[in-house]
């Protein structure tokens, strides 16, 4: 298992419509890499600690295990996935930085063209005002 | 206490990027580590990887345990 851009980028974009739980627990995973083993250790050490305090009584089945952190995983890289066919917005923004790279690369050009071509002053003016135009937008879509 | 060698994010929202760090192998949340010896971008294309080939080999003859993720970079770059 290598570390997953994928999820990562998603868990940043739609963390929100998970559960806490689910939200903590692929935070671990992809952003900590913790192991499902440490996170399960980790999760049950948490609860003894909040049973202890007298925070919440004991119930039976009080701990989890390490296949139950991966089903939350699981199930919660599902709605990511769900949430992403659904909005698509990962891969929008995506096409839209493509767009703005391109769009700086030829205000770029311009601008050193219109410069090397003794063109008048406003145009390459204009021309280096969209690129940093373009970069403003390409700093909101980071 | 046992030290692992994992990852740590960094970077932007949107934007990941980890730093390959040696630390201790409890809840590593506060942020503390005992060494840096890398980083890894997965957004570059193709991913980035950068390990101090020595520091990561003596760690491990050390004893320290290099997490599934860490284990596969470390293979990648031919260091395992």
């Amino acid at each position: 298992m290598a570390v997953n851009p994928k999820f990562t980028v998603l868990l940043d974009v739609y963390g929100n419509i998970l559960t806490e739980k689910e939200r903590a627990m692929l935070d671990y995973y992809y952003n900590d890499d913790l192991s499902l083993r440490e996170i399960s250790d980790n999760e049950n050490a948490e609860r003894r600690e909040r049973r202890n305090s007298g925070e919440y009584s004991a119930r039976e089945n009080d701990t989890i295990t390490r296949q139950g952190v991966r089903d939350t995983i699981k199930r919660a890289e599902a709605k990511l996935l769900s949430m992403e066919e659904k909005l698509g917005l990962v891969q929008r923004n995506r096409e839209m930085l493509q767009l703005v790279a391109d769009i700086r690369k030829n205000a770029e050009k311009a601008a050193v063209r219109a410069y090397q071509s003794r063109a008048p002053k406003e145009i390459i003016t204009a021309a280096s005002d969209i690129d940093t135009l373009a970069e403003k937008l390409e700093e909101l879509l980071r | 206490m046992a030290v692992k060698i994992r990852l740590r994010r960094m970077g932007s929202k949107g934007n990941p990027f980890y730093r390959v760090v040696v630390a201790d192998s409890r809840y590593p949340r506060d942020g503390r580590f005992i060494e840096e010896i890398g980083s890894y971008d997965p957004m570059a294309e193709p991913s980035a990887v950068k390990i101090d080939a020595d520091k990561a080999k003596a760690w491990i003859a050390n004893g320290a345990q290099p997490t599934d993720t860490v284990k596969s970079l470390l293979k990648k770059e031919g260091i395992l």
